[in-house]
C-alpha cells in the first residue's frame, strides 16, 4: 500500500483556464497584451474608482444631490459637495487602489518586459525600448494623478516578490521622480506621426511632454516652488512642434466627435469602440449624465436607462433668480457669451452629427418627438437651471417649497451636459468617441495662464482666442480684445471651466486659483481649512498599510 | 444497580444473547472437544421461549447455511435439516433476533429470545466514517437518525426531513415551496469566511457525495458527525461536520413496496399589501384604472406535487439486491417554476461461498428537467401600484409595459409568462468495492467511486416581451450554459481487530485520493430571426451588438461566449485505533496526513488529529445503584479539522484576460495578474473539543445525550485588504482571523407510555450557539478588526446593516440606535455622544451595535402516538433570541415609501412603521427595523393508518396524510420569520426584497408492501 502511495502523493495543480506567469509570454503578441494591461486600467481608472467624482464633485461645477432618494448614498456626495468628509468615508480608499494598482500593473509589465529577448518574440530593441519609455510614461501619469490626489505617495519601481509598501515619498521627491521620469522617457517615445494613424492609446513624446506642463503649472501647488517658467517654455515648445505635429480643431465638438482618434488636437486619449471599450461612456461618467429615461432622447437604447448621478450646478434659485454668488454658475457662465455655439440644446442631426453640449427644457424621445422623456416618478421633466422639487410644475409656474439644496432635488434640477455625442443606436458611429485624456487646447491655456500670471494679458488673450474662436460665429465680440483687458482671475478660472467643462480637472484649477477652500458656491460656504485640496488616505487603504502617514487636518 | 445476568456476545456486527452464562461455558467446553469432528445432515429440534419460559408460535427459524426457513408451532416448537455448526437465526417480530450454531450432540435446543423493547438492548450501528461502530462503542458526538426519525416531507431537498432533528443543525430554507430549492446546512454555527458552509456528505462510504441525487424512501439511516474527533478522520473536508447517509439494503425476504403522494403548497404567513382601492385611498400613486392583485397575478392558486417511490429488494446471506425508482412532478407556487425528475438506485452485495471476499456496487443515476422560479417576480408583486394592469389595455394579447413604480420596475407576470429560464441536469453516481476478508479479525477494501452531475440551462427573452421592446430595441435574446462537474475517487482501507480478554482493538489504516474537475461553456445572442427559434439556433442571431458593460439597470447580457475548466486534487492517509477495556473504558484515536492541490506550494500537507474517550461510568464498582439510571456514559474529544471548500489555483500567480485595448488598429485583449500570489495559502484549521454524556434511564424509557462543544476557527479564508503598492490588487486570498462558537446540545428520546394498543414517545433536540469573531489580523495581515456586512441595496444606498468585528457575535446588527419619532415623522437616533438627532443627519460614525439576528436557542419536539394501527406524530420546531432586520417594512413598510409603489398594509394605521410620516429620514437605518425572530412552528402533523392485508400476494400498507408548516407563533410582522435565513455570514438579514412565499404544505399519500 505505502508503495502505491507514493506514486500518488503529487499535488501540482493543472491549471486549464489561466496561464501562470512563468509561461505567459510566448508570442509578440502575448508581450503586446502585457504592455497593454495597465492602459487599458488607466482608461479604466478615467472614471473608475470614484477618481471622475473626486475632480469634480468637490467643486463648483458638479453635483450628485439626493434626488427624492436617489443619489442619497449615506449623505457622501453631500459631504463632498460640503468638503466635509472624514475619514469614515471611504470613497479615497478605492480611488488609491484603483492608481495603486494601476500603478503596481505598470511596473509588473515593465519588469516582465524588461526580462524579455526581444528576438525570440520577433520583436526589435526599438520596440523593446519604446514598450519600457511608454510604461515609464504611464506610470508617471498615474503618479502624477495620484499625487494631485494624495500628495505623500509610495514611488514604486519594483514590484515582483514585494510586499511591503515603500515609504511615502516628500512632494518634492515625487515631482522630482515623475519629472526624472517623463524626461528620461521623452527621447525613447514615438511621435503622433511615427504611429500614423494609430497614436491615440499611445503615449507620445507630445503626450508625456504635456504631462510636463501639467507637473509644472501646479507646481507651486504641489511642492509651494512655482515652475511657471518652465511650464510656458515647455507650451510653447509643443505649440512649435518640437515634440510632433498637433493642430487645434476648427470646430468645438470635433476633439469629442466619433473620429477624434485622428484628431491633431489630441495628445492622449484611450481609443473606444462600442463592441469592445468605452469605459468613458459608462455610469462613472458619461452614462449616468442625464434623466433615467435620457437614452430615449439620444436614441440609443443599447446600453439600457441612464441614470441622474451628474448634472451642473444651478446658476439659479427656484424663483430663476440668478445667484449672487461669483464661482460656479457653470451654465449662466456660458451664458455670459450669449452666441456660444455649446449653448444650443443637443440634438442628434442625423449622419453622426449633432449640435449643442446641453440637455435642457422638455426632451423629447429622438424617435418620436412627441413623446418626453419622463421621470421614473412618473412626472414629465423640464430640465432647469435649478435645484428643487419642481415635479409637475410646469415651467414659469411659481414653487411653494423654495428649498434648493443638495438634500432637495428632483429630477428635474439641473442642466445636463453631453460633451461626448451619444448617436442613435442605427447610426453606424454611435458610441465610438475616443475619450481625450490630453489635447492641445489644454497647452494653449496653461501658456495662457502662465502669461496672465507673468502679467502678459495681451499673450495671454491671443492664445485663449485661437481655441475660443471656433465656439462663436465668425467675427463675434465674444472673443477676448486683444489687449487682454478682459482677462481677470475670475474670468481665467471661469474660462477654465467653459473649455474643460466635465474634463475631470476642475478641482485642481479651483485649489490652484487658491478659491477651492476659500471660496463659496451654489449651497457651500466657505472652509475652516484647507485640508480637503488633497484626499484623505482611506480607511481600507490605512488598515492594510498601518505605516502610512495620514494627510494633515484630517482625524 | 442491578447487573444484567445475560451474556451479550457480539456476532457479526449483531449482538445477540442467546443463552445464560452457564450454558455458553458448556457450550464452549463441547465445541472444544468435538468442533473438528465431522457430522452429518440431520433433522434438529427445538423450542424457542420467551424470558418467562412462554413458547413462542409463529417464530421464524432459518438454517443460514442452507437457507430454509421454518416456523415455530403453537407450542414454541420447530424442526430443521441442518449439519453440525450450522447456524440457525431465530426472529420473531417484538424480540430480539438470535443467533444459535449447532454443535455435535445437540439435543432438542432451548433457546430463549429477549423482548425488543424500544431501545433496550437494541444495538444500533453508528457510522463513524471508514466502519461502523457499535453506538456504546462511540465517544465522540454523532446523532443518529434511523428513516423512521424523519419527517414527511415533499420537497426538492430531502435532508429537509431532518430539519430540527439534529441538535446543532441548522437547516433553513428559505423558498421550501420552490421545487427547485435546497436548504443551507449548518452545524454548530458560521465556521468560516469564505470558505463553503456545508458539512461533507457521504453516501454509502464515498464523501463528497451529490445529495440532490438522493430519494428519502431510499435512506436507512443518517448519522451526522458533530464532533471534531469523529469528523477528523475526514481531514481537510471535516470542519463543518460530516453527515453520513446509508441507504437501504435488501435481505433474504423478496420483497416490492410502492410509496406514493401527492401534495399541494398553499400560501401562508402571507405578506400583506394595499388593496386597489386603498391605494388609491391613500393617494400612493397615480391611478392607472386597473385593479391587479401583483401576488395573485404571479401565483398559481397552489403549488402542486406528486411522487412515486417503487422498491424491490431480495436476495439471502450471500447475495443481496435492493432495487429502487422514483419519479416526481413538481410545479411550485409561482407561474413558472416546475421540476420533473426520475431516478433510481441499485444498491448489490455479494459475497463468496466461503467469505472470502465480498463485493458491493452501487448505481444511482437521476434525470431531471426544470423551470427557474424568479423571486423577483415576488418582489414586483410586493411594490407593484395595484392599479397598473396586467396585460395590455389596448391589446389584450400583449402585456402592460411596467416602468415605474419600486426600484427595477417590470411586469413581473409577463416575466413568468414569456421570459423562458431553466433547464435538465443529469447525475450519475456510482462506486465498487471489493472487501477482501485475509484473516478472520483482518480484513482489506477498495473503494472506487466517481458523482458526476451535467446541467445544461437555457434562457429565452422573445422580440413581444415589453422588457425586450422598450428595453432592448426590441430585439429577442437567448442564453445557453452547460456545467458539468465530476469527482472520482479510489479508496483503500485495511481494518484489523483484536480482542484478548477484556481488552478490544479496532485498528483503521487507509489511503484515499480524490480528483474533482469542473468545466462548463455559455453562449449567449440576440436578435434572432423569430421567436420559434428560442433558444434552440444561437447561432441565427447578430452577435456583433454591443456588450452590455454599463453598469446598472438594463443590463442584458446575452452576446458572449465563455468557457472555463478547473480542477483539484486530495490526497489523504489515515488511520485510526479504537480500543475498548471491559466495555467500560472506550478511547479512539485517528490521524489523517492529507494534502490538496488547492493549497500554495509552501503549505500542501496538513495533519489531523483527533482523540477521544469514554467511560461507561455507571458500570464502576462504586457508582451508586441507582434503580432509574441503566446506563451512564462520560465522553470527552478533541480534533483537529480543516476546510478546502474553495476556488482552485486562488494560490498561484496567474495571468487572465481583461479588456480590450487598440494597439496599431488591432483590439488586443489585455492580459495581466489576475490575483495577488499567495503561496503560503492553506486549509482553515477548526480545533474542535467537545465534552458530553451517553445516558439511559428508567430501564432504558429516556435514552439522551448532552454536549458541550467548543470550535474555533483559525486562518479563516477569504479576501483580506492588503497594501496596494506593491499588490497588485487590493485584496489577497488569504488565511486570516479567527472564529469561535460554542453551545451545548441536548437530545432526548423518551417512552412515555407503551402498551399492546397504545404508546407515545416524546423526542426533543435543542441546542443553544455562542459564536465570538475572535481575530481578525496575525503576523502577515494586519488590517481593520472589522468587515462591514450586509449591504442594503438602493433606493437611498443605506449601507451595510451589519458588522463582522473582532469581539462580536456573527450577525451582529450595526446600525443607528433609534430613539423614537419627533412631531414631524422624523425618525431620531443617538449620535455617537448619546444626543438625539434626526436620523438623516447621522453619519456613519453614529453607528452602534443594536441587535442580532443569530438565535441564541434552537429546539425541537416530536411526539409520536400510536393506537392500534394508527399513528400521529406532532412535530414543533422553533428558534428563540435573536433579532430580524424587517426589509420589507424598511423599504415599502412606511407611508413615505415614493410614491408610485405599493406598500404594506402596516403603513397606514397605528403601527409604528405608520408613524413614519416624514421623507427626510427615508433611508436612515435604524433599530427601528429590527423585531424579535422567536417562533414556534407547528411544524409537521402526520396521521398514518398502517393496515395488515386481506389478501395473500400484498403483505400490507399505510395510508397518511402529513401538514406542514401548519401555523407559526411569532411577533414578527412581515410574512414568516424563516423566510429569513439564520445560516451564513448575515443571519437575520436578507438584503433584498426579492423572497419567495412561505407555505402550508398538505400531503396524501399511501404505501404498499408486496
Amino acid at each position: 500500500m505505502l508503495l502505491f502511495s507514493f506514486g500518488c502523493t503529487k499535488l501540482d495543480e493543472t491549471v486549464y483556464d489561466r496561464i501562470v506567469s512563468q509561461n505567459f509570454l510566448q508570442t509578440k503578441d502575448d508581450v503586446i497584451r502585457d504592455f497593454l494591461r495597465s492602459f487599458e486600467h488607466g482608461y479604466w481608472s478615467i472614471q473608475g474608482g470614484n477618481l471622475y467624482y473626486a475632480q469634480e464633485l468637490p467643486t463648483d461645477e458638479l453635483m450628485t444631490p439626493n434626488r427624492e432618494g436617489d443619489w442619497f448614498d449615506g449623505g457622501i456626495y453631500q459631504r463632498i459637495h460640503y468638503h466635509t468628509w472624514t475619514l469614515q468615508d471611504d470613497f479615497t480608499s478605492d480611488m488609491w487602489n484603483a492608481l495603486f494598482s494601476g500603478i503596481s500593473m505598470a511596473v509588473n509589465s515593465l519588469e516582465d518586459i524588461q526580462a524579455i529577448d526581444p528576438a525570440k518574440f520577433n520583436l526589435t530593441e526599438a520596440d523593446k525600448a519604446d514598450f519600457i519609455a511608454e510604461l515609464r510614461t504611464l506610470r508617471a501619469w498615474y503618479n502624477l494623478r495620484a499625487f494631485d490626489l494624495f500628495r505623500h505617495i509610495p514611488l514604486v519601481t519594483k514590484i515582483k516578490g514585494e510586499t511591503v509598501m515603500p515609504p511615502q515619498a516628500t512632494p518634492q521627491e515625487t515631482f522630482n521622480f515623475i519629472e526624472k521620469e517623463l524626461l528620461e522617457s521623452i527621447p525613447g517615445l514615438p511621435t503622433r506621426q511615427s504611429l500614423g494613424l494609430y497614436s491615440i492609446g499611445r503615449l507620445t513624446k507630445g503626450a508625456a511632454a504635456a504631462l510636463l506642463v501639467r507637473l509644472y503649472l501646479n507646481a507651486k501647488v504641489y511642492t509651494g516652488q512655482d515652475k511657471f517658467a518652465e511650464c510656458a517654455a515647455i507650451c510653447q515648445d509643443i505649440i512649435n512642434g518640437k515634440y510632433g505635429d498637433y493642430a487645434l480643431e476648427s470646430t468645438w465638438d470635433a476633439p469629442f466627435d466619433y473620429n477624434n482618434a485622428q484628431s491633431p488636437e489630441v495628445m492622449f486619449g484611450f481609443p473606444s469602440t462600442l463592441a469592445q471599450t468605452h469605459h468613458h461612456y459608462t455610469g462613472g461618467m458619461l452614462w449616468w449624465m442625464g434623466p433615467h429615461q435620457a437614452q430615449n432622447f439620444f436614441g440609443f437604447t443599447n446600453f439600457g436607462n441612464m441614470n441622474t448621478r451628474f448634472a451642473l450646478q444651478p446658476g439659479r434659485d427656484v424663483d430663476s433668480v440668478e445667484y449672487s454668488f461669483t464661482l460656479g454658475k457653470p451654465f449662466i457662465k456660458f451664458q455670459k457669451y450669449p452666441d456660444d455655439l455649446r449653448l444650443k440644446k443637443y440634438k442628434n442631426l442625423g449622419n453622426s452629427k449633432r449640435e449643442g453640449m446641453f440637455l435642457y427644457g422638455y426632451l423629447p424621445y429622438y424617435s418620436n418627438s412627441n413623446q418626453l422623456v419622463k421621470s421614473n416618478r412618473g412626472y414629465t421633466i423640464f430640465a432647469r437651471d435649478q435645484v428643487g422639487w419642481f415635479r409637475d410644475l410646469a415651467p414659469g409656474k411659481v414653487l411653494a417649497d423654495k428649498e434648493s439644496n443638495m438634500n432637495h432635488a428632483d429630477d428635474n434640477s439641473g442642466v445636463w451636459p453631453a460633451k461626448y455625442p451619444i448617436y442613435p443606436g442605427d447610426d453606424p458611429n454611435t458610441i465610438a468617441s475616443s475619450f481625450v485624456e490630453i489635447r492641445l487646447a489644454e497647452v494653449y491655456y496653461s501658456l495662457a495662464e502662465c502669461k496672465y500670471r507673468a502679467g502678459d494679458k495681451a499673450g495671454a488673450a491671443v492664445l485663449l482666442n485661437e481655441v475660443r474662436k471656433r465656439n462663436y460665429p465668425g467675427g463675434s465680440s465674444s472673443l477676448y480684445k486683444t489687449d487682454g483687458s478682459q482677462l481677470t482671475d475670475q474670468e481665467m478660472l471661469d474660462e477654465w471651466g467653459r473649455e474643460f467643462l466635465v474634463e475631470g480637472r476642475r478641482r485642481i484649477d479651483m485649489i490652484r486659483w487658491g478659491v477651492f477652500n476659500t471660496g463659496t458656491w451654489w449651497d457651500k460656504q466657505s472652509d475652516a481649512d484647507d485640508h480637503t485640496k488633497i484626499y484623505h488616505i482611506g480607511q481600507t487603504v490605512k488598515n492594510s498599510s498601518p505605516q502610512l502617514q495620514q494627510n494633515d487636518g484630517y482625524k | 444497580m442491578k447487573k444484567k445476568a445475560l451474556c451479550k456476545r457480539p456476532s457479526g456486527g449483531v449482538s445477540g444473547c442467546i443463552t445464560k452464562t452457564l450454558l455458553v461455558v458448556k457450550l464452549i467446553i463441547i465445541l472444544l472437544t468435538v468442533a473438528a469432528l465431522h457430522v452429518s445432515a440431520g433433522e434438529i429440534r427445538g423450542i424457542i421461549k420467551d424470558e418467562s419460559g412462554k413458547p413462542l408460535a409463529g417464530a421464524n427459524v432459518m438454517n443460514k447455511n442452507m437457507n430454509i426457513t421454518v416456523v415455530t408451532d403453537s407450542s414454541g416448537f420447530f424442526s430443521i435439516n441442518a449439519f453440525a455448526g450450522d447456524v440457525l437465526i431465530i426472529t420473531f417480530v417484538g424480540y430480539q433476533r438470535s443467533e444459535y450454531k449447532i454443535m455435535q450432540g445437540d439435543g432438542i435446543i432451548n433457546i430463549t429470545l429477549q423482548r425488543s423493547d424500544i431501545s433496550m438492548e437494541k444495538v444500533t450501528v453508528i457510522a463513524v466514517g471508514y466502519g461502523t461502530l457499535n453506538k456504546k462503542e462511540v465517544t465522540s458526538a454523532i446523532t443518529h437518525l434511523s428513516a423512521k426519525d424523519l419527517n414527511q416531507f415533499a420537497g426538492n431537498a430531502v435532508l429537509s426531513s431532518m430539519q430540527g432533528k439534529v441538535a446543532g443543525l441548522s437547516i433553513t430554507n428559505t423558498a421550501p415551496a420552490d421545487p427547485n430549492s435546497s436548504p443551507s446546512i449548518q452545524l454548530r454555527g458560521v465556521s468560516s469566511r469564505s470558505a463553503g458552509l456545508g458539512p461533507l456528505y457521504v453516501i454509502n462510504g464515498i464523501a463528497g457525495a451529490n445529495i440532490d441525487n438522493l430519494n428519502q424512501n431510499d435512506i436507512e439511516s443518517i448519522d451526522v458527525l458533530k464532533g471534531g474527533a469523529a469528523s477528523a478522520i475526514y481531514g481537510t473536508r471535516g470542519s463543518n461536520g460530516v453527515i453520513i447517509i446509508t441507504t437501504k439494503n435488501g435481505n433474504n425476504q423478496p420483497k416490492a413496496f410502492y410509496d406514493g403522494y401527492a401534495g399541494i403548497d398553499l400560501p401562508a404567513n402571507q405578506i400583506k399589501v394595499l388593496s386597489r382601492d386603498q391605494f388609491v385611498a391613500h393617494n400612493r400613486g397615480v391611478d392607472y384604472g386597473a385593479n391587479t392583485n401583483w401576488f395573485d397575478a404571479v401565483s398559481r392558486n397552489y403549488g402542486y406535487q406528486h411522487k412515486h417511490t417503487v422498491q424491490f429488494s431480495g436476495g439471502n446471506s450471500k447475495t443481496n439486491y435492493i432495487l429502487s425508482f422514483d419519479y416526481r412532478d413538481a410545479k411550485g407556487l409561482d407561474l413558472r417554476s416546475t421540476k420533473k425528475e426520475y431516478g433510481g438506485r441499485l444498491n448489490l452485495n455479494h459475497s463468496s461461498a466461503n467469505n472470502l471476499y465480498s463485493v458491493a456496487v452501487n448505481i444511482a443515476p437521476r434525470y431531471l428537467n426544470f423551470n427557474n422560479a424568479s423571486y423577483n417576480a415576488f418582489n414586483q408583486g410586493l411594490t407593484l401600484n395595484p392599479t397598473l394592469p396586467v396585460k395590455d389595455t389596448t391589446d389584450p394579447a400583449k402585456y402592460y409595459y411596467i416602468n415605474t413604480g419600486f426600484t427595477g420596475s417590470y411586469n413581473p407576470a409577463e416575466e413568468l409568462k414569456t421570459v423562458l429560464s431553466g433547464g435538465e441536469g443529469k447525475y450519475l453516481d456510482w462506486s465498487a468495492s471489493f472487501k477482501l476478508n485475509i484473516l478472520k479479525n483482518l480484513y482489506t477494501q477498495v473503494t472506487l467511486g466517481q458523482q458526476t452531475y451535467d446541467f445544461f440551462d437555457f434562457g429565452f427573452t422573445p422580440t413581444y416581451n415589453t422588457g425586450a421592446i422598450y428595453g432592448n430595441s426590441g430585439r429577442n435574446s437567448a442564453s445557453r450554459a452547460y456545467n458539468k462537474s465530476d469527482q472520482k475517487s479510489f479508496e483503500w482501507i485495511g481494518n484489523y481487530s483484536l480482542n484478548v480478554k477484556q481488552h478490544s482493538f479496532k485498528l483503521l489504516g487507509g489511503y484515499s485520493y480524490n480528483y474533482t474537475n469542473n468545466s462548463g461553456l455559455n453562449a449567449g445572442n440576440q436578435n434572432f430571426p423569430s421567436d420559434v427559434l428560442t433558444y434552440n439556433n444561437l447561432g441565427s442571431g447578430v452577435s456583433n451588438l454591443p456588450l452590455p458593460t454599463n453598469g446598472g439597470s438594463g443590463d442584458f447580457t446575452f452576446r458572449g461566449l465563455g468557457s472555463y475548466k478547473n480542477d483539484a486534487k486530495l490526497i489523504a492517509f489515515f488511520g485510526r485505533l479504537n480500543y475498548d477495556f471491559d466495555k467500560k473504558y472506550y478511547l479512539s484515536a485517528s490521524l489523517r496526513r492529507e494534502g490538496s492541490s488547492k493549497f500554495g506550494f509552501a503549505n500542501k500537507w496538513g495533519y489531523f488529529p483527533a482523540a477521544s474517550v469514554g467511560w461507561v461510568i455507571s458500570k464502576e464498582q462504586f457508582f451508586p445503584a441507582l434503580p432509574w439510571l441503566d446506563e451512564l456514559k462520560l465522553r470527552a474529544d478533541y480534533g483537529e479539522t480543516g476546510n478546502q471548500d474553495f476556488g482552485s489555483y486562488l494560490s498561484l500567480d496567474t495571468y487572465s484576460g481583461y479588456g480590450y485595448y487598440l494597439f496599431n488598429g488591432t483590439n488586443y485583449q489585455v492580459w495581466g495578474p489576475s490575483q495577488n500570489t499567495n503561496y503560503d495559502l492553506r486549509w482553515e484549521k477548526a480545533q474542535n473539543f467537545n465534552a458530553g454524556l451517553d445516558f439511559e434511564l428508567f430501564n432504558s424509557k429516556l435514552t439522551g445525550s448532552f454536549n458541550y462543544y467548543v470550535r474555533t476557527n483559525k486562518d479563516l479564508l477569504g479576501y483580506y485588504f492588503v497594501s496596494t503598492p506593491p499588490n497588485i490588487q487590493g485584496t489577497t486570498f488569504a488565511n486570516v482571523g479567527t472564529m469561535k462558537n460554542s453551545g451545548a446540545e441536548i437530545q432526548l428520546k423518551g417512552t412515555v407510555v407503551s402498551n399492546k394498543d397504545f404508546s407515545y414517545t416524546v423526542s426533543f433536540a435543542g441546542a443553544t450557539n455562542k459564536n465570538e469573531f475572535v481575530s481578525f489580523s496575525n503576523n502577515n495581515y494586519q488590517g481593520q478588526n472589522y468587515s462591514d456586512m450586509a449591504y442594503m441595496p438602493s433606493p437611498g444606498s443605506p449601507g451595510p446593516a451589519q458588522r463582522l468585528q473582532e469581539g462580536k457575535r456573527i450577525g451582529s446588527f450595526y446600525m443607528l440606535r433609534s430613539a423614537g419619532i419627533d412631531a414631524t415623522g422624523r425618525l431620531l437616533v443617538y449620535d455617537k455622544n448619546g444626543k438625539i438627532i434626526p436620523g438623516n443627519r447621522a453619519t456613519t460614525d453614529d453607528r452602534q451595535f443594536v441587535g442580532n439576528g443569530l438565535p441564541q436557542f434552537t429546539a425541537s419536539l416530536g411526539n409520536t402516538f400510536t393506537y392500534k394501527n394508527l399513528d400521529l406524530s406532532v412535530y414543533l420546531r422553533g428558534a428563540f433570541g435573536y433579532d430580524l432586520f424587517n426589509t420589507v417594512a424598511f423599504y415599502v413598510g412606511t407611508p413615505v415609501t415614493q410614491s408610485g409603489a405599493n406598500v404594506l398594509t402596516a403603513a397606514y394605521g397605528n403601527g409604528k412603521y405608520a408613524a413614519l410620516t416624514n421623507a427626510e429620514t427615508y433611508s436612515t437605518l435604524s433599530d427601528y427595523f429590527l423585531e424579535k425572530g422567536d417562533f414556534l412552528k407547528i411544524d409537521n402533523i402526520t396521521l398514518g393508518y398502517n393496515f395488515k392485508s386481506p389478501i395473500r400476494q400484498l403483505e400490507g400498507g399505510r395510508f397518511y396524510v402529513t401538514g406542514r408548516n401548519l401555523y407559526t407563533f411569532t411577533k414578527y410582522t412581515t410574512g414568516d420569520p424563516e423566510a429569513i435565513s439564520v445560516n451564513g455570514l448575515t443571519p437575520g438579514i436578507t438584503a433584498s426584497l426579492s423572497y419567495y412565499p412561505s407555505t402550508i404544505q398538505l400531503i396524501a399519500g399511501f404505501q404498499l408492501k408486496f
